[in-house]
């Protein structure tokens, strides 16, 4: 059992610990929405935007969250925008916006002669979080938590029925709208534990696990949740003990529990049938 | 201005910001006069009128692009007409928003989002819940009396990615009553469907009409529509078709 | 949701158990952390087994972008001495690891007193240089073997002041080492005799020679990156041309890559300039176990040897 609790004993570890349960669970809780209304290309496009915005902070000696935050925010608003009214169609220009803006970021940064940044937005450190980042990381899972239980049933029906939805007087886009700027708060937050690359791996996988257990929306989100906190309570302890990045434990974590789930259900579905 | 708001008596409806008023007890079920409308500032319906008593069971024909979805969308208050009115009940559309219901051609709902059928149901509460409130144990009632009238009980938990076309057009309808709508606008309710489902549906459709509930369907399904409906409303290119020359 | 329960006893344990005292560990032994191999090797020379070390980066690795992972961070926190080099070696990881750590630890820096080398600095074209600029310092100080005696100085005067029951070990392992240091440097004073004034031309992959250079007679044409540190962009197209049209006027006989850094650029280099590439060099970090470079005494003279025989006609 000390293997387990004495790396948890350190503060910094402590701290580690807070930002990936608080993130992960931003990430479940967004999960959902995120794969049953496939925006997990949006939610990449997100992460990549943020780029610029960290390089510009870094080089006016801003805060690189609030840059983040601020090319995040802008970028969820421009795409609502961009595409209101409809279903996702413009994949194509969504993606030259993001990896457009993606590669400005790369040029600002490279003025700045350092690489460490950009490699630490790339991979995530969970290890470099501040207890003032975790003020924003926190603030940003209460805000969500808060956001979808109070619109949870007016978002569920705009995300399967938008035109049932409006005829009611609920209007979808600006749901849609709600929901892109919640997103792009997790990706911020999520980028400082796991890293741009592997950002969406954490929006889908709990959520995706949590799909094959339960066929309801509501639970989903709850088992998501826990998906989510095992990985990043489990993965960190990994990357403690086997000395690989955090991130990439807690993404790998994640994903053999969607394989586990994924296993169980395929046994269970082959298992023979008995009859009376 | 500021005293107008507090002492007015209508309660504001739940979705919207309007205030519910009541409906005029002559008026038509349906009246559309002169309507255009459209999307992106083109007309696709130009100058359409007709209108619906109560009780009635109306076609809305046409090929496709007649501009049989607009009109209906129209009346559901979906669409803001450029000229020309829409009264449901004597009143605009939204005033009496859980009166009129709109039902959406099947292909416009995702059927594979996570629900189960008894919550999509539920959907039908909803205007009478508005933001913030959680379903009562009285929602729960009409839709379960909603579900048993319509025999989808037994499929009350399952996701609504099991329905077959037929649910899935009765799960519409279900929604619609546990709304409490007297007037239906449905959107190509027959849309890819078996014969023996479509008269499944017509009976459906028969009961509601004994209720006294108005149904305006559109379809390009029947070829004698008059046949089978009170009232036929022919759309072309987004006008009212011509009267064909007797033969 | 009844996972998260059990996290709730975990929390409250952690939050009881902090700030251990870090001199001594249960072991009895003082904990002390090196920040790399060299300053392994110098530690290890003159405490012996009377402390526990712990390096950070290992051999063959690179401090200047190193990752410190949680056990590393943890070690640091224990540790009640730490010996690093300072001037920006360990750019700023360190510096974060040690404040995450909490840690209670002296540290050492053991490039202090030294007289440090100045960057260049880049100015924007048409910018007057601004004096009170402040520049970028040289910190492979190691390279020149006077400066390895002040270091090891220093590692003896740190581990007397934390742990003077041993401070008589440690000058007497300190002396005897210096003894062999001050062979080493006149050895390579005699060794780069072979190469004649005008083939003494340095070029690396980053700038890390300055002070062989200024001690030993050379002068260090340019690096590949144009920097002090491996964290930085790779050079521009037009740097990199500018760079083998002065290999090729030099008449630089050879280019040096680092094992402790990717050869790809050099490789390039030296094709575009047609010259040759010698064995890597050990510069920012002590070699494996049996390689050449596996101690500081093996590692400079394994580098000289290379240079010298890259170089001489």
């Amino acid at each position: 059992m000390t293997w387990v609790l004495e790396p948890f004993a350190l503060p910094f570890m402590q701290t580690a610990l807070a930002a990936a349960v608080l993130v992960g669970l931003s990430a479940a809780l967004l999960g959902g929405y995120v794969v049953h209304r496939r925006m997990a290309f949006i939610g990449d496009a997100l992460a990549h935007t943020t780029l610029p915005g960290v390089a510009v902070a870094y080089l006016s000696g801003v805060s690189l969250s609030v840059g983040a935050t601020a090319a995040g925010v802008f970028t969820a608003v421009l795409i609502g925008w961009l595409s209101r009214r409809q279903a996702l169609r413009e994949d194509t220009a969504i993606g030259i916006v993001f990896t457009g803006m993606f590669a400005t970021g790369v040029v600002i940064l490279s003025r700045s002669g350092t690489t460490r940044n950009l490699t630490d937005v790339l991979l995530g450190n969970v290890l470099a979080v501040t207890p003032g980042d975790l003020w924003l990381i926190g603030g940003v899972t209460v805000a969500i938590a808060a956001a979808l239980l109070l619109l949870h049933k007016e978002l569920e029906l705009a995300s399967y029925d938008p035109t049932h939805a409006a005829a009611i007087g609920v209007n979808p886009d600006r749901l849609r709208f709600v929901l892109l700027v919640l997103l792009a708060l997790t990706v911020v937050t999520a980028i400082q534990v796991v890293g741009l690359i592997l950002t969406t791996a954490l929006l889908v996988t709990p959520a995706a696990t949590a799909a094959l257990v339960t066929r309801r929306f509501a639970r989903a989100t709850a088992v998501a949740a826990g998906v989510s906190v095992f990985s990043s309570f489990v993965g960190l302890l990994l990357s403690y003990h086997l000395r690989v990045p955090s991130g990439a434990a807690i993404v790998l974590t994640a994903v053999a529990a969607f394989a586990v789930a994924g296993a169980t259900r395929l046994r269970r579905s082959h298992a023979p049938v008995t009859r009376p | 201005m500021i005293a107008a708001f507090h002492t007015h008596p209508n309660p504001p409806l739940p979705y919207g910001g309007r205030r519910h008023a009541a409906p005029d007890l002559f008026a038509a079920a349906l009246a559309v006069d002169g309507l255009s409308a459209g999307y992106d500032r083109r007309p696709a319906v130009r100058d359409i009128s007709f209108e619906l008593p109560e009780g009635c069971f109306a076609a809305l024909v046409g090929p496709n692009g007649a501009g049989k979805s607009t009109v209906l969308k129209a009346a559901a208050g979906l669409l803001r007409p450029t000229s020309g009115t829409v009264r449901a009940f004597g009143l605009p559309p939204g005033a009496c928003h859980h009166r009129t219901a709109y039902l959406p051609q099947r292909g416009d709902i995702d059927w594979r989002f996570p629900v189960t059928v008894e919550r999509m149901v539920m959907g039908g509460r909803f205007v009478h819940l508005g933001w913030l409130k959680w379903p009562r144990r009285q929602d729960r009632a009409v839709v379960g009396r909603t579900l048993d009238r319509l025999g989808l009980t037994g499929v009350a938990e399952r996701p609504i990615a099991e329905l077959s076309g037929g649910q899935q057009q009765r799960v519409l309808v279900a929604r619609a009553m546990a709304q409490g709508a007297d007037l239906l606008l449905l959107d190509e309710p027959f849309n890819n469907l078996d014969a023996e489902t479509r008269a499944d549906l017509m009976t459906l459709f028969a009961e509601l009409r004994a209720a006294n509930k108005t149904l305006l369907v559109a379809t390009h399904d029947f070829d004698r529509p008059a046949d089978h409906f009170d009232f036929v409303v022919r759309l072309r290119d987004g006008c009212h078709e011509p009267e064909a020359v007797p033969s | 949701m009844l996972r998260l329960l059990w996290l709730i006893p975990l929390m409250l344990v952690g939050c009881s158990g902090n700030g251990a005292p870090a001199s001594v560990s249960t072991a009895g032994k003082p904990q002390v952390v090196a920040t790399f191999s060299v300053l392994d090797d110098f530690v290890r020379v003159v405490a012996g087994d009377k402390v526990e070390l712990t390096t950070l980066v290992g051999p063959d690795g690179d401090a200047h972008t190193f990752n410190p992972a949680p056990q590393d961070v943890a070690a640091i926190g224990r540790a009640g001495l730490v010996f690093e080099v300072g001037a920006k070696f360990e750019s700023d990881w360190f510096d974060k690891a040690f404040a995450a750590s909490g840690s209670k630890a002296t540290r050492v820096a053991v490039a202090d007193g030294l007289e440090l080398e100045e960057g260049e600095c880049k100015h924007k074209p048409g910018e007057k240089p601004d004096p009170s600029h402040a520049h970028e310092l040289d910190p492979h100080v190691w390279h020149e073997v006077t400066n390895a005696i002040h270091m090891v100085g220093k590692v003896r005067d740190g581990l007397s002041v934390f742990d003077p029951a041993n401070a008589a070990t440690y000058t007497a392992n300190a002396e005897a080492y210096i003894a062999k240091l001050k062979e080493l440097d006149g050895w390579i004073v005699t060794a780069v005799r072979a190469v004649p004034k005008d083939r003494r031309k340095l070029v690396t992959s980053h700038d890390t020679f300055g002070y062989f250079a200024r001690r030993y007679g050379f002068t260090v044409v340019g690096s590949v990156l144009p920097s002090f540190s491996t964290e930085t962009a790779d050079p521009s197209a037009a740097d990199f041309a500018e760079l083998v049209t002065k290999v090729k006027a030099q008449r630089v006989p050879a280019i040096f890559c680092e094992a402790s850094h990717n050869a790809k650029l050099v490789d390039r280099l030296a094709a575009a300039a047609g010259v040759k590439v010698p064995p890597p060099l050990y510069t920012d970090a002590l070699g494996a176990r049996g390689s050449p470079g596996e101690t500081y005494l093996g590692m400079m003279r394994h580098n000289v040897t290379t240079i010298v025989d890259a170089l001489k006609p």
